[in-house]
């Protein structure tokens, strides 16, 4: 009986304090009427975001009396969603950091022309020092979104000592000599039969993280072709990708299989040893803290037959920027804040703590040779996305389809006409 | 007349009851029915989040037909339909068969039962995730103690359905083992002694006389298990993501994919649509199918 | 005799080992939440220390959103309520014009799975400008039909002739309401009460939607988002798990029968 008056009361009290909370709460949405609040979103890079950008933030709202800045980092795992919704709703962040690849594409065409909200001196000032023809980048549909910030890529990474042990002293350049290298690093210690070492693995959490177009990289082909109108890869060249694929995953079997590092894990394996080489995103270089005895090696991806490096293609680098949402009810201010991103002092700052470049050429970075193997892979041979309304689903048409390849489900053949057809097909 | 007037008089007499209802109506009315009547109207339109709609007819639904992909996330939801209800009733009676048997501690044991309905999908996802991992997860090192070798749990798409039902019948279970648990504890003893008396041993008697009393219990979580099943959308979002190629691909999954990343609405809405046909559906065939079982006996 | 006792103790064991199945793995990560993970699963410090909960109570919005996760769950839990035991009342107590078509279409709503409507709820949840709000969180779940459902089961089962009595002797309509059809209706609205809190304390998909901000996560979508940020921090992360399910095991021991009574209510007292 005692308890049962107890939980009453708890009842009582929950109740009293959700309606207080709640009356709170719908008093909170008149806030943004007196106070100017710039809401700013952006995946995280760090684990803590918010430090960065401490300091550029200090500032702002220094020279900007009655103004606060709310920076949110949204979490990868349901960034687009997020985004989508938010824009959707006609209440959408008043600041986004946004990038090629995949994420975004929903949304950037619902962002200000900057050339239509910035003066010419404003204008000139963003664009110090960045060259015109990565302009491409931030361009949808006509409009310029923003100036490119960030150049950040893609690259061959390896484990140095893993390939020593093996015998090889320096990274494949080719792809004969991926599957090669592969071979000698996959093994099985204690005979067995279970493989304790892989010689390649992948990214393979959700699309936009797997990357499928690696492969098509290697052979010199892209997800889209130069105007995104129509698939990149339905040459019958493209073929060969999905039969490297086959051979690392299906024949040779030297590729971690797929799955079984789900998500975030698969960093937690390469330090573990468990695999040898991959291509992943210049974001691990923030793990090597934790692993101070790691040797990491870091170079261009390997070419097949089909590629011209001279022609620049070689990986995935992309533009991370920051744009202004049409919707915002503050753009005088927001104005402000994106411009005090750009500034070179804070720009140099952000770009250090997240080991990006800077796509402001004037702005010298001292980097570790890591992230200057990193930056040299970018910005030397780094292929340029577009956005697109589909590129999401072509990415994860082709991406299905190296999927099914992978577990063995299909052939190559099958595989490539798979993605060849539905990438056509999430066009229309 | 005469019956519009009673009408109208009968509404000023009961007037306290739209009142009462009103509140709870209100919000069903603008959360649940209006949307779906949006959606509706969605399935016959193309369009994206942002930005304009075009009128396309049945278009929609035409296209599904063609579909691979939609129709293979109709097929996997079938496929876990199919293998998590059997799963879950076995079992479920099994282990409330048990308890029914056992007098001391029942109460206790049936509290430790329950405990795993109380997390969410995502502390669920959590320790099948912690215990699975490969090499270092608890399960992983059972497998390979007793050398059986660990599948490929998330990767393998023969199997990622099968995983995916693994956790949910762990998380599930305790509703049904305490709902048949209730059940068999209601049904009146003497019946049952009658079976014995009559010469029919164990089994006999549960089938002929314990199940057929617990009818309604029976029915009521073969509904409620098709329609959630049917439903499956948590597991896959946190765990699995729709992977690999489209293995763990539900109906649900499908309408959030098409609807958030690819910005396809109106497929959206058509699965959508074909999701409720589809449930009212195998509720349909799910009474039809007890009712008919209930003729054969009497 | 001894035949029986032998199975017996056979029941007994396959009982205790579908509880290790069900309970086990919680101490497991309660074991693993009180591990330092220090780069990967494997390499744990095998000391046991405080160290998880620590950083997630002051390194993660983990107490923020324990908090929205109690409001929300519980301002869903004691509106439904009310809104409920009114509207099961009028449908157990009252015969009126349209009654049966409505709460026909009280039952067919419980056929409508909410991911249908995820996504116009959500644009008119916008429109209001409730989203990443308690009352954005709140409201639209207050659409459910089951609780109707219920409470008019409930109420239909008692004796209506209190009520009657109190009605000859004159009391009004609401003293009626408030005070014997409230207070009699008590055990149906634990029960109800018990479910709607468990529903809306592990919802993931509705929370995950409408809130935009740290501040204003739950515990589900919190939780959710936290691998993506790095590497998988299992300490952290076990840590979180645990913690967000210790509330509810606490609820639930103290009114274990309320629970499992409400669990099993609408399929026994059909």
């Amino acid at each position: 009986m005692k308890r049962k008056k107890y939980l009453s009361t708890i009842f009582i009290v929950a109740m009293i304090a959700v309606s207080f909370v709640v009356v709170f709460a719908a008093g909170n949405g008149g806030k943004t009427e007196k106070e100017a609040v710039i809401r700013v979103w952006k995946g995280p890079h760090t684990p803590d975001d918010n430090a960065v950008f401490a300091d550029v933030i200090a500032a702002f709202e220094e020279e900007n009396p009655g103004a606060t800045v709310e920076y949110t980092p949204t979490p990868w795992d349901t960034i687009i969603e997020k985004y989508t919704t938010a824009f959707a709703s006609g209440n959408p962040p008043d600041i986004i950091y946004a990038f090629t690849g995949g994420y975004v594409d929903g949304v950037v065409g619902h962002c200000y022309d900057i050339r239509d909200i910035f003066d010419d001196e404003e204008f000139a000032y963003l664009k110090k020092g960045v060259a015109d023809s990565l302009l491409g980048e931030t361009t949808v549909d006509g409009k310029l979104i923003a100036i490119p910030y960030f150049t950040a890529g893609a690259a061959f990474v390896y484990n140095i000592d893993l390939l020593n042990e093996a015998g090889f002293d320096r990274p494949p350049d080719t792809v004969e000599e991926l599957v090669a290298y592969a071979k000698a690093l996959t093994k099985d210690f204690n005979g067995d039969g279970k493989i304790d070492q892989y010689g390649y693995g992948q990214l393979s959490y959700d699309t936009a993280e797997a990357k499928p177009e690696f492969f098509l990289f290697d052979y010199g082909y892209n997800l889209f072709n130069e105007d995104m109108s129509g698939i990149g890869y339905s040459d019958s060249g493209a073929l060969d990708a999905f039969k490297l694929i086959d051979r690392l995953w299906n024949v040779d079997k030297t590729a971690v299989p797929i799955g079984l590092y789900p998500g975030t894990t698969m960093t937690d394996a390469f330090f573990d040893n468990k695999f040898a080489m991959w291509v992943t995103h210049n974001q691990i270089v923030a793990h090597l803290e934790n692993y101070p005895d790691f040797n990491m090696g870091v170079a261009k991806m390997p070419q097949g037959p089909g590629t011209n490096l001279a022609d620049g293609r070689g990986t995935y680098a992309g533009s991370g920027f920051w744009c202004i949402a049409e919707a915002t009810k503050h753009l005088e201010l927001s104005k402000k804040l994106v411009s005090k991103f750009y500034d070179p002092m804070y720009q140099k700052e952000i770009a250090k703590a997240f080991g990006f470049v800077p796509s402001n050429t004037d702005i010298k970075m001292e980097m570790d040779p890591i992230g200057k193997a990193f930056a040299d892979v970018s910005l030397n041979y780094g292929v340029p996305y577009r956005f697109g309304a589909h590129v999401n689903e072509v990415k994860e048409a082709v991406w299905r389809a190296m999927q099914a390849l992978q577990s063995g489900a299909v052939g190559p053949r099958d595989a490539w006409e798979q993605a060849v057809s539905e990438g056509e097909s999430a066009l229309q | 007349m005469g019956s519009s007037n009673r009408k109208f008089r009968s509404v000023i007499k009961n007037r306290n009851a739209y009142f009462l209802i009103a509140p709870n109506l209100f919000f069903l009315f603008l959360f649940l029915i209006a949307p779906f009547v949006w959606i509706l109207f969605l399935s016959f339109q193309k369009g994206g989040i942002l930005g304009p709609k075009v009128f396309v007819g049945f278009a929609n639904y035409l296209d599904l037909f063609q579909n691979k992909l939609l129709l293979k996330s109709i097929l996997n939801t079938l496929k876990y339909t199919v293998t998590v209800i059997p799963a879950v009733f076995i079992i479920g009676m099994v282990v409330a068969l048990l308890l029914n048997r056992i007098k001391k501690f029942r109460n206790f044991f049936r509290t430790l039962l329950f405990i795993p309905l109380l997390s969410s999908i995502v502390v669920a996802a959590i320790i099948w995730r912690y215990l699975v991992y490969p090499e270092y997860g608890p399960v992983s090192k059972i497998l390979e103690f007793l050398h059986i070798g660990s599948p490929n749990w998330f990767g393998d798409a023969k199997i990622v359905i099968f995983t995916i039902v693994l956790v949910e019948l762990w998380r599930g279970l305790p509703f049904y083992i305490v709902t048949f648990l209730a059940g068999l504890q209601s049904v009146p003893q003497e019946m049952v002694e009658a079976s014995y008396i009559d010469g029919a041993n164990y089994v006999q008697s549960l089938f002929h006389v314990v199940f057929p009393s617990m009818k309604p219990v029976l029915t009521f979580c073969l509904v409620m298990a098709t329609i959630w099943a049917l439903q499956l959308f948590d597991s896959v979002y946190v765990l699995t993501r729709g992977g690999p190629s489209s293995a763990s691909s539900t109906i649900v999954w499908s309408i959030y994919e098409n609807i958030f990343f690819f910005n396809r609405v109106g497929r959206g809405a058509t699965m959508s649509v074909v999701l409720i046909l589809l449930i009212a559906l195998m509720t349909f065939l799910n009474l039809k199918l007890t009712r008919f079982q209930e003729e054969q006996i009497t | 005799m001894r035949r029986n006792k032998a199975i017996l103790i056979v029941f007994y064991i396959c009982i205790v080992l579908f509880i290790l199945t069900a309970v086990g793995p919680f101490f497991l990560i309660l074991r693993t939440s009180l591990q330092e993970t220090l780069t990967l699963t494997g390499q744990k410090n095998p000391e046991y220390t405080m160290i998880n909960y620590v950083r997630l109570i002051t390194q993660s919005k983990f107490p923020r959103w324990m908090f929205n996760s109690i409001v929300f769950a519980g301002g869903v839990t004691v509106v439904k309520i009310f809104l409920d035991t009114f509207a099961g009342y009028a449908f157990a107590r009252y015969r009126f014009p349209g009654g049966k078509f409505l709460f026909t279409l009280v039952l067919v709503t419980m056929m409508m799975p909410f991911a249908v409507a995820m996504f116009p709820v959500f644009i008119i949840v916008n429109k209001l400008r409730l989203t990443n709000t308690y009352f954005g969180l709140i409201l639209p779940m207050l659409a459910n039909p089951f609780g109707i459902f219920l409470m008019r089961q409930f109420i239909l089962s008692i004796p209506k002739e209190i009520e009657e009595s109190a009605r000859i002797d004159g009391c009004s309509e609401i003293r009626i309401l408030f005070k014997i059809v409230m207070p009699l209706s008590r055990p149906g609205q634990a029960v109800l009460a018990i479910i709607i809190f468990m529903w809306q304390w592990t919802n993931l998909v509705w929370p995950l939607i409408v809130t935009n901000t740290e501040e204003m996560f739950t515990l589900t979508v919190g939780l959710a988002g936290i691998p993506s940020q790095h590497t998988i921090d299992w300490g952290l992360l076990t840590a979180g798990a645990f913690f967000s399910v210790i509330p509810i095991i606490i609820f639930f021991l103290f009114y274990q029968r309320g629970f499992i009574e409400g669990l099993t209510w609408g399929a026994v007292k059909e």
